[in-house]
């Protein structure tokens, strides 16, 4: 999908946002990640999902989809996809962003209904809050106030966070009983590895034409250019799975579709990771090396939130207790109707 | 550089099309009632020359035809519904599958007016059965090789040489054939074109060669100076393999390359809904057989739209292709591994026999149409590698 405002935000990413921004935001380096978030938020996308009558956009998942995989793929380390829709939840009780990073998570656990616990948040250390679900209730918490224990793939850019208690929360609003942090991670996180498979397809490409061995590019070599194709159509069905969760006029992804996403997206994941690294040999495993960045995210994004064996649970759930084919399942449930573009 | 798939914009089915489902499921359900999983599991591959042509009777065989020649006059979507319904169901289509993919859609476009009025209608009414010869004995993936060689006459054309994997051949009355009027092996794809041949004329012998399950459906051919009649040549001569590959996206990228195995998933799934859902493995497998199926089905729908459109997605066939027969080819070890979470009772019987038939024919899924390393090799062109 291109339209004018994809075309207009993947250039403005192009100009300020290269690779050397993207180590420093992801190592951790003195107000990077603030600089970049600047920017990004200077662009008024991050308000796309608030509905017109509120000051937004009005747009929906499908249409900022597009913008979530651009970012993804030039390396914005930030949870974009997550403020955007927190943003577009927040302005149902009229609370004013002012430019915030916010990234979305699921409570995994409480201690004697004191203290509770968000495990591993994609981003959350670059971000001011986390909209979060408490399974009743959304809850916008300070990651200031939080107890933060460094993510485990992408320490400086993740965290686990631990709240003593929930009176630390900003604002506390009701979901709809359809709502839940899980579903929208599903759908945005599968965008985000979409948009990074893009990213390592490239970079994997571009790798096997500038290394030579045995007097030619790399990529000359059969063995390499299979793997490389098989790399491109895994990225590629990622980004269609993604696609199809994102499709959605509303900014409520459809819960099946999100988890086919997610899942799709993260089998997918795996062997990209694995051929890119395969293709790039020793360097790809240093930190001299773009490739460490992205893969490191598929790997986080394949273990957090709704995991591929809990999306396929859900999804098979849901075909046992229907009486249909699978064939007509899928038409029925996972067939979405593409959405108008703006 | 790699935009091939997130550019494909998702498609929907127009609703007049998707109108013509219920119609052929209600036909199908008849036609194909108490025919056991393991036939049905045959899929494109079972011959039932009664059925094809009760198919045609429905006039569902050319439905993309023109009217002026019997053809159905509808639309690629509306193929795409019938393809759907015929696989989901098992229905044994090959008596008619190749003339009515292939065969038909090459004599409409390049053949003479003669020619598409002599053999569309016949294609239609399924009065003919075509098989197609492209392989032999030293050429299968490249194709370009092709040593068969048809020699001009007085009269027309000699036919000399020899095909293999001829699906059809023994039941076939009608072969459209890529062969050699000039040149030698070594100048590849010039020099090549194609023929129709009548399988009854003298000199052809067709010899039956049993698959691995038992199963009679490919073959080996011999041309022992074979008469042809001038006008067995259809399209222009030397432009045979510009003929072969423009058809390659409409062949690659249907419904048939991704649900092969799709009468075993859904066997097994009856299995396990009897069986009270099963455990953990038979609800993630459900989950991941769905999940896969869908995104597959947008892919190949996409495809079918720009086709609609008259582009050439011939990039994203080759994504579907490959997919598609690997995921065909991943269902049967999927379900294996769920099993030991089904009944006892299931572990015989019609489940087993067509997971077992699946498993064994698997193979021919990523074979027939241009193997996976051909389609790599097109994807790693699409990428500037070649």
């Amino acid at each position: 999908m291109s339209n004018s405002y994809s075309a207009m935000w993947e250039a403005a990413l192009a100009d300020f946002c290269g690779d050397e921004r993207v180590r420093a935001v992801e190592s951790g380096a003195d107000g990077a990640a603030a600089a970049l978030w600047g920017d990004i938020d200077a662009l008024g996308f991050n308000d796309a999902l608030i509905p017109t009558e509120r000051r937004g956009a009005g747009l929906g998942l499908a249409h900022v989809e597009p913008l979530v995989v651009a970012a993804a793929r030039a390396g914005v380390s930030h949870p974009l996809g997550e403020t955007m829709v927190a943003r577009a939840l927040l302005s149902r009780v009229g609370w004013i962003s002012e430019g915030s990073c916010i990234a979305l998570a699921s409570v995994v656990s409480t201690d004697n209904g004191r203290g509770w616990t968000c495990a591993d948040i994609p981003g959350s250390r670059l971000a001011s809050h986390v909209l979060v679900d408490d399974g009743e209730q959304w809850l916008l918490m300070p990651v200031s106030a939080a107890q933060s224990t460094p993510g485990i793939y992408r320490p400086t850019a993740s965290a686990a966070l631990r709240w003593e208690t929930k009176d630390t929360a900003i604002v506390r609003f009701a979901k709809k009983p359809s709502e839940s942090a899980s579903n929208f991670c599903n759908a945005m996180h599968a965008s985000v590895m979409a948009g990074t498979m893009g990213r390592v397809l490239d970079l994997s490409v571009q790798y096997a034409n500038d290394r030579h061995q045995f007097g030619r590019a790399i990529g000359q070599f059969q063995a390499i250019q299979q793997d490389l194709a098989v790399l491109a159509e895994q990225a590629g069905m990622a980004a269609l799975a993604a696609r199809m969760g994102c499709a959605a006029a509303g900014i409520e992804p459809d819960r099946l579709l999100a988890a086919s996403a997610k899942l799709n997206a993260s089998d997918a994941a795996l062997r990209v990771a694995a051929l890119a690294h395969a293709v790039h040999g020793a360097i790809g495993i240093t930190q001299e090396h773009m490739l460490g960045v992205f893969t490191a995210r598929l790997h986080e994004l394949r273990a957090v939130g709704d995991t591929d064996a809990e999306c396929a649970e859900l999804l098979g759930d849901a075909v046992l207790k229907s009486p249909l084919t699978l064939c007509d399942f899928t038409r029925d449930s996972l067939a979405p109707t593409p959405v108008e573009e703006v | 550089m790699n935009s091939t798939l997130t550019s494909l914009p998702l498609a929907a089915i127009p609703a007049e099309d998707e109108a013509l489902r219920q119609n052929v499921r209600a036909f199908l359900g008849d036609a194909l009632r108490g025919m056991p999983a393991d036939v049905r599991s045959r899929s494109w591959l079972g011959y039932d020359l009664n059925f094809s042509r009760a198919l045609a009777r429905q006039g569902w065989v050319g439905l993309t035809l023109p009217t002026r020649y019997g053809g159905g006059g509808r639309s690629g979507f509306s193929r795409f519904v019938l393809s759907e319904e015929l696989l989901f169901a098992g229905a044994p289509v090959a008596a008619h599958w190749i003339a009515d993919r292939q065969t038909s859609q090459l004599i409409l476009r390049f053949g003479s007016e003669a020619q598409r009025q002599f053999f569309l209608p016949l294609i239609t009414a399924c009065d003919i059965v075509f098989c197609i010869g492209m392989s032999e004995p030293d050429t299968g993936s490249d194709l370009a090789s092709v040593r068969t060689r048809a020699t001009r006459t007085d009269t027309g054309w000699v036919l000399n040489g020899r095909k293999i994997w001829t699906t059809n051949a023994h039941r076939a009355d009608w072969m459209c054939a890529l062969v050699r009027t000039s040149g030698t092996a070594e100048d590849r794809h010039k020099g090549l074109s194609q023929m129709l041949i009548d399988m009854k004329s003298p000199g052809i012998s067709v010899r039956p060669l049993k698959d691995i399950v038992g199963d009679t459906h490919f073959n080996e051919v011999l041309f022992d100076n074979v008469g042809l009649p001038a006008d067995a040549l259809v399209g222009e001569e030397g432009s045979g393999w510009k003929q072969v590959t423009a058809e390659l996206a409409f062949e690659r990228s249907g419904p048939e390359r991704i649900l092969s195995s799709i009468v075993l998933a859904d066997t097994w799934l009856a299995a396990a809904r009897a069986a009270d859902h099963g455990g953990p493995n038979v609800r993630a497998t459900a989950g991941r057989i769905a999940a896969r199926l869908a995104v597959l089905r947008a892919m190949s729908l996409a495809v079918a739209a720009k086709l609609d459109r008259h582009e050439q997605p011939d990039l994203e066939a080759a994504f579907v292709k490959d997919l598609g027969t690997e995921f065909e080819q991943s269902v049967p070890d999927w379900i294996r591994g769920t099993l030991h979470e089904l009944p006892a009772t299931v572990r015989h019987g019609e489940l087993m026999r067509s997971l077992a038939y699946v498993t064994q024919i698997a193979p021919t899924f990523s074979l027939r149409g241009g193997t996976r390393q051909i389609m790599r090799g097109i994807i790693a062109r699409g990428l500037g590698l070649r």
